[in-house]
């Protein structure tokens, strides 16, 4: 029997669609070229299937890649690490913020010495990835995306340039490591993990999905979360013990009418949604709505409603008085909407880091917020997760739009460990809106074993 | 332009097709007030400039409708960083300072002493860069309202086929011109004649194919100006909308073609875009100018972007006359305007005089230079 890689899949050529092939895991006849082809993703399974010598490799097995720098890992990582051996090298590891999942993975790449292809989310990741990759491993590391395409035994790539170019390199690793792997799972480009022959896959994230249908997939694609530890296994020892504050705020007068405006549109539409559809989702009233145009209204409105209680008097006022009492602090503010952020920025001088801010801007803000030459940075989406955060003793979350998972990523921003260091988190929260139930999931999402204090 | 979102284009879905409502001339009155909002918000910021867009125009204008033609408009909008000095330097003075603490007022205006500015200029300046804080710059030339409704009926037609699987183009007569730009523009098509002088060309869509989508999408929809030189095509697309297959179609007739000659490139087409300078505004299809009962159609009006009561029209004539050119000539300055240039095709003189006294007049064979209505201008 003849494999071959052929545009993320894997071909064998056999005589007939009777042949033994057809029994092979994750095999299917194609009558179009008259051969067998099953994702590449299966030919691990396909291997193992056909015994240990099947008749023809694909390509020669890769050597094994010597030469990385002994890695440190601390206890919890090194389990992590057991535990993904153990699950034949395949799974998810869940580590909260700043506990050195990088570290983990670059244990994994220097212990099977296998030829790897990491996945990032973001071109800052990249960038990150690969000075910490360099840093360990002497040999040259390959960078694709963000105009770069050189393709080397150890690669970093976005997930935007893997989806694309999958279906040329899809054989040339073992293993594959996808970082912030939360953002896999609902379909969109997990084309390109079925489209690798890697047989060895970690998946690195904070906040893996709650729900059934992203796990399945991901379990299908990665593996099953095979080591999980939360902010408050952690907090006080290996990350910094913390205190969270949700500060409750009152609308004025004019933006509780304004508010009540707004959602007098929206709340008839949704109601009706959730009456024919009881336990819909978000994403499924977002589709109904977008349909009619009282639906699009009653999107419209929401999404005023939403960006009036992002940053009201209320919210303006207690952040400032907030800055005043942690002076000498580093603070993290968090907002749910460039505008807000922005307003921020100007109202109380504070460097916005938004997707407008230029790459070399943004470095240099935040090397000049390492040295201490700025207090704060404001921002709504970019520094939520990946980005590699100086030291900060202070959070305060204006609002967030993306849910528990988006807190869970910023509350982790402030937990490394230092000398004495307690961190503190600040939570506002516009009361009697839909920020009221929000806040209450996050607390949710953070309550699993936490051992910091929380005042309200 | 992108693609525009389905939920925001004027259409409705009845019997399984998709209908435009196409923009004509009862939307040119509030196409107008859309242009001179536009207009008035040159110099504002980027967000200024689409609050206004967004601003209704009147009950009897749909948001759809609205939205379209804005964004289309928009589209024909640049906008610059306006600032003394780069905002990121601002920025790196202003947060720098800020970190050392004190008034806000205190450390904008020790940021400004350092950067050689003003208080008030460094405020500006803070986020001058933003997309939305950047100022409106106004296009060379300028849309008409019938412009402009067509631009938009054809953004939409556009967009509708960026969702399609495949196109059919029944076509009668000059085939040969449409189905070069198809391949020119690498388009996936065939071509299959049903009768003597009618063909049909069938063209894969965007959502046929697993990559390039988008790109392929803006070379299928670039073909559609092609279809203006067709003298007859019947269009019918099969467009995935949701999860629903659902018909377009589009006949001769349809007002999303631009006239003829544009899509060529005519000569007086281009004209305006070859007169375009930074301190004029060429507006296109200019008027009409009301003279009692008369109306006065110029081709085109330069502005000047300094006083806009300095006012240049240019109108073209074909066949021509003493007589018609001295008519022509009385009736502007009767609607009191004595800035007016005849561009005047040499080859279609049709009587024995020559030009009256005081006629300011551009010859041309074909291609009108445009150097010359410069020189008159500013002579």
């Amino acid at each position: 029997m003849k494999f071959r890689f052929d545009g993320g899949t894997v071909l064998l050529e056999a005589p007939d669609p009777e042949s033994v092939a057809g029994g092979l895991p994750g095999v299917r006849w194609d009558a179009r070229v008259g051969a067998f082809r099953a994702p590449a993703s299966a030919w691990p399974r396909i291997r193992q299937a056909l015994g240990p010598a099947p008749a023809e490799e694909m390509r020669s097995t890769a050597p094994v890649l010597d030469g990385w720098s002994s890695i440190e890992l601390r206890p919890y990582q090194e389990s992590a690490l057991m535990a993904w051996e153990l699950a034949g090298r395949r799974g998810i590891i869940v580590l909260p913020t700043g506990s050195g999942k990088t570290k983990v993975a670059l244990a994994a790449m220097a212990r099977t010495g296998l030829s790897t292809l990491c996945l990032v989310p973001t071109r800052v990741l990249l960038d990150q990835w690969k000075r910490e990759i360099e840093a360990v491993w002497p040999g040259p590391v390959g960078r694709l995306g963000d105009g770069a395409r050189d393709i080397e035994r150890v690669t970093v790539s976005t997930y935007e340039s893997a989806y694309r170019m999958m279906h040329a390199l899809g054989d040339r690793f073992d293993l594959l490591v996808v970082d912030e792997v939360h953002h896999f799972g609902s379909g969109v480009r997990d084309e390109a993990l079925e489209m690798s022959t890697a047989g060895a896959r970690i998946g690195l994230t904070a906040t893996p999905p709650r729900d059934a249908a992203a796990q399945n997939r991901l379990c299908e694609t990665v593996g099953r979360v095979v080591y999980e530890l939360t902010i408050g296994d952690l907090a006080g020892g290996y990350l910094a013990p913390f205190d969270l504050m949700t500060v409750r705020i009152d609308l004025t007068e004019q933006e509780r009418a304004a508010y009540e405006g707004w959602m007098r549109q929206f709340r008839p539409v949704h109601s009706e949604f959730f009456r024919l559809a009881p336990g819909g989702t978000w994403r499924a009233f977002l589709r109904y709505a977008s349909r009619t145009s009282a639906g699009r209204r009653a999107l419209a409105a929401v999404r005023e409603a939403r960006q009036l209680i992002a940053y009201t008097e209320g919210k303006r006022a207690a952040l400032a008085d907030i800055m005043r009492r942690h002076r000498d602090s580093r603070v993290l503010v968090f907002t749910s909407h460039n505008e807000s952020a922005y307003a921020v920025g100007r109202e109380h001088l504070i460097m916005p880091i938004t997707c407008h801010v230029r790459r070399r801007e943004r470095e240099q803000a935040l090397e000049r917020f390492r040295r201490g030459e700025l207090r704060a940075l404001v921002s709504a989406r970019v520094l939520n997760e990946g980005v590699d955060i100086p030291d900060a003793d202070v959070a305060i979350v204006l609002a967030g739009a993306m849910g528990e998972r988006e807190h869970v990523q910023r509350v982790g921003r402030v937990l490394r460990p230092g000398q004495g260091k307690r961190a503190m988190i600040y939570e506002l929260v516009a009361q009697g809106t839909t920020e009221t139930a929000k806040a209450r999931r996050r607390s949710a999402a953070l309550a699993s074993g936490e051992t910091a204090h929380t005042h309200s | 332009m992108r693609r525009l979102h389905l939920a925001r284009l004027p259409i409705r879905i009845r019997d399984g097709a998709v209908h435009p409502e196409f923009l004509g001339p009862p939307d040119h009155a509030w196409l107008d007030s859309l242009l001179q909002q536009a207009a008035v918000h040159v110099g504002a910021t980027w967000h200024e400039f689409e609050s206004a867009m967004k601003r209704p125009l009147g009950p009897r204008v749909s948001a759809q409708c609205q939205g379209l033609a804005a964004a289309v408009l928009a589209s024909q909008y640049r906008r610059r960083v306006q600032a003394a000095v780069p905002p990121a330097k601002v920025r790196e003075r202003v947060f720098e300072l800020a970190a050392r603490g004190g008034q806000r007022g205190e450390i904008m205006a020790a940021a400004g002493a350092r950067l050689g500015l003003d208080a008030e200029s460094v405020e500006r300046s803070l986020f001058a860069d933003r997309p939305s804080e950047r100022v409106v710059v106004a296009p060379s030339v300028l849309p008409s309202a019938a412009e402009l409704a067509v631009k938009a009926n054809l953004e939409m037609c556009r967009s509708l086929l960026m969702r399609a699987t495949e196109v059919e183009i029944r076509l009668t007569g000059n085939a040969h011109w449409l189905v070069r730009r198809a391949q020119r523009r690498g388009l996936l098509w065939t071509l299959v004649s049903t009768a003597p002088d009618l063909c049909c060309l069938s063209l894969s869509g965007p959502l046929r194919l697993f990559r390039r989508t988008t790109r392929y999408g803006h070379a299928l929809g670039a073909l559609l100006p092609a279809l203006a030189d067709c003298p007859r095509f019947d269009l019918v697309a099969t467009l995935v909308l949701g999860d629903r297959e659902i018909e377009l179609r589009l006949r001769t007739g349809d007002p999303f073609l631009p006239a003829y000659g544009e899509t060529k490139g005519g000569s007086w087409f281009e004209l305006g875009n070859r007169l375009g300078r930074d301190e004029w505004i060429v507006v296109r299809d200019a008027g009409p100018i009301e003279l009692g009962r008369r109306l006065l159609f110029p081709d085109l009006a330069l502005v000047s972007r300094r006083d806009a009561s300095c006012q240049w029209f240019v109108e073209r004539v074909g066949f021509w006359t003493t007589g018609h050119l001295e008519g022509l000539q009385a009736s502007y300055a009767a609607a009191g305007i004595d800035r007016l240039i005849l561009c005047v095709e040499e080859r279609l003189r049709c009587g024995e005089g020559d030009v009256p006294q005081g006629v300011r007049v551009v010859w041309h064979r074909g291609r009108v230079p445009e150097e010359e209505i410069w020189r008159i201008i500013e002579g």
